[in-house]
């Protein structure tokens, strides 16, 4: 449903209510966050900013690595950091905000002294045993906290674990969707599991499964356009993984839960896939005609796919 | 309350008549984003079709520069006439950026193009004149962060890539906050406001050029002057308290206790303020992408950070775990009770 504001700038819009009186609408809906709002809102980005720049503050300090600080001294920093935000988590509870800053300092923490650990014995442990150990430390009290960026959190370190393992060259989004074959299909494997865990967790916030669903649609895809790009003809295998993949984002999205980003990603990936396919046979084909056919089939599905869509969210208002 | 609950009630006050307009029909930005990659996707292939049935044209200046003009007409001929249709919308969106590409093939040959600040300033007013122009949301956030990134590269030519940080800054402010015209809002200002998040994001560091792009781009070769650096960051913090000052009436008065920490370490932590500006925009103006986008940029701004080279990991965690503290102290003076000054 759309919101106050978005109502009123549509008004605003079709000429039924003037420019002028904008403001004062405005203030009759409540479309703009009022005080007790901007408060609760300026609380947690003090908490979380706060909470989140000194914990990565923390991290670069003992990543600097300072020669005349004792072994000993850093280990007893970090360990005492790490006791403290877990003493305030316990002190606070899981279900305050500050809690919740505070376990997850603790969970941050716990990846610095990891490191430190690294640096100071040189254990020879390369970054997936980082990520690995990471995860599996915090595993409890992430269960335990029952909170959805904690959550997203352990998530990133196992795609970490999955990434570094795979020793993905260092260019982002681009090395995962580039990367090797094998690193996509654990990826894949991996963030699906989670995404359908996710999603049957009605605790959970939407943006995590979203974020899930950009990962596993991106694997999805880069998979898919793969399978028709193997020296030895279509890999059949790798098409019948994305094709499922489609047609479960389809059918849950479309009639379980309509969710208008799941749904645009999936028009998107089948345009892309539509590129990497009948677009390369096209133009290899049919030259000026085949580049004709895929600018025009690209308009069309992605309009139509568009109008669907909006159609849907129609749908799904009250 | 639903949609003829908030009419009933304008109409009781006077603000409206009659009975209430059936539903807008409205593109939610994740349709958008996938229209405007399809659309980009498309004016490739219809560059590439321009290309082999006339692989002369990019080599004739005069005839790429009249062929760009007449499809960028009939795309602006597109919209206009179609409005409201979405394929009419995304076939004119890829005619653009496809007339666009044999316009500036065209006109890179007739002015010389040379890769040189005037060369990019160009194309930054040329970008500039198609946001303006197209009357398409998507095309003029398109646009807009083009006429940016070109706009970047003229200034990091002359060694002062910190100018386009800070009007991007500035257009920011004006299009979210300053400018108060809400008839124009859904089809130019939060358009024209996106592009200009975006060129932010990516001038600052936060997402894509940063310090080391700017020393790579910088004709002086291997040093960016510490100042010039300093100055897109101060002119960040700044817009940061012009807007929590302007916003403080509605807000409180503890607006400003967030802003003013994140302004000064934004001085030597460039991303924080501008990731903080947009978060706060993106929440007065209740845009949940604004604000979506502002968190990506603080997340993305702490992981390149460590690896920038501009000063070391102990500078660098001092500024963040003082700026971290003092947000955590100054929560204390922001009590949950306190009504906000008017």
């Amino acid at each position: 449903m759309a919101s106050p504001r978005e109502e009123i700038l549509d008004w605003v819009a079709a000429g039924r209510l003037r420019p002028a009186d904008a403001e004062r609408a405005l203030a009759i809906a409540g479309g703009d966050p009022g005080p007790s709002e901007w408060r609760a809102f300026l609380r947690a980005l003090l908490l979380w900013g706060g909470v989140l720049l000194t914990a990565v503050g923390v991290i670069f300090f003992f990543a600097y690595n300072i020669r005349d600080f004792s072994r000993l001294g850093k280990l007893g920093v970090a360990e005492a950091l790490l006791a403290l935000a877990c003493a305030v988590a316990v002190w606070r509870g899981p279900d305050t905000a500050m809690g919740r800053a505070a376990l997850s300092a603790a969970c941050l923490f716990t990846g610095a002294l990891l490191a430190l650990f690294g640096q100071t014995y040189q254990t020879g442990a390369d970054s997936f045993a980082l990520f690995v150990a990471w995860a599996a430390l915090i595993l409890p009290w992430v269960w335990l906290g029952r909170f959805g960026p904690l959550w997203m959190l352990w998530i990133v370190l196992v795609d970490a674990a999955i990434v570094t393992y795979f020793n993905a060259r260092p260019w982002g989004l681009v090395g995962v969707a580039f990367g090797m074959p094998e690193m996509q299909w654990i990826g894949l494997l991996f963030n699906s599991a989670a995404l359908i865990l996710w999603e049957r967790a009605a605790w959970l916030p939407r943006w995590g499964a979203r974020v899930l669903g950009f990962l596993t649609g991106g694997m999805a895809t880069a998979l898919g356009v793969q399978a028709f790009h193997r020296s030895h003809g279509i890999d059949r295998g790798i098409l019948a993984v994305y094709l499922l993949w489609a047609v479960t984002t389809y059918v849950y999205y479309r009639d379980r839960r309509i969710d208008i980003f799941m749904l645009s990603g999936l028009v998107l990936s089948g345009i892309v896939m539509f590129v990497a396919t009948f677009g390369y046979l096209a133009v290899d084909y049919m030259e000026v005609f085949g580049l004709f056919v895929c600018a025009a089939a690209i308009i069309g599905f992605s309009a139509l796919g568009a109008r669907w869509i909006r159609a849907l969210a129609k749908e799904q208002r009250p | 309350m639903t949609g003829d609950e908030l009419w009933s009630r304008l109409a009781g006050v006077g603000l409206v008549a009659g009975e209430p307009p059936p539903p807008a029909v409205r593109t939610p930005w994740p349709i958008r984003v996938m229209l405007g990659i399809a659309g980009w996707l498309a004016a490739l292939f219809v560059m590439a079709l321009v290309l082999m049935i006339d692989d002369d044209v990019y080599r004739r200046p005069a005839v790429a520069f009249a062929a760009g003009l007449l499809v960028c007409g009939g795309a602006f001929a597109l919209f206009r006439s179609l409005a409201g249709n979405v394929f009419a919308a995304q076939f004119g969106f890829a005619l653009s950026l496809a007339g666009q590409g044999l316009f500036l093939a065209g006109i890179g040959k007739l002015v010389r193009f040379d890769f040189d600040t005037s060369s990019f300033l160009l194309l930054a007013l040329i970008e500039a004149a198609a946001a303006a122009i197209m009357p398409n949301a998507i095309h003029r956030t398109l646009t807009t962060y083009a006429c940016g990134v070109c706009l970047f590269l003229a200034t990091s030519r002359v060694g002062f890539p910190a100018a386009t940080t800070a009007l991007a800054a500035l257009g920011v402010v004006l299009v979210w906050l300053v400018i108060e015209a809400p008839e124009l809002r859904r089809e130019v200002l939060d358009p024209l406001g996106y592009g200009f998040a975006l060129i932010l994001l990516c001038a600052d560091g936060s997402l894509l050029f940063g310090p080391d792009v700017w020393r790579a781009l910088s004709p002086r070769g291997d040093a960016v002057p510490a100042y010039f650096a300093w100055s897109a960051a101060i002119a960040t913090g700044a817009m940061l308290l012009f807007a929590a000052w302007r916003l403080t009436p509605r807000a409180g008065s503890g607006l400003l206790l967030v802003a003013l920490p994140v302004a000064i370490g934004g001085v030597f932590a460039p991303g924080i303020s501008a990731a903080l500006l947009l978060v706060i925009l993106g929440f007065a103006q209740s845009s949940r992408p604004l604000i979506g986008l502002g968190l990506l940029a603080f997340a993305g701004f702490l992981g390149t950070f460590y690896y920038q080279l501009t000063q070391t990991l102990l500078i660098k965690s001092a500024i963040l775990t003082g700026t971290g503290l003092a947000l955590l102290a100054l929560r204390r003076l922001l009590p949950e009770s306190e009504a906000p000054r008017a």
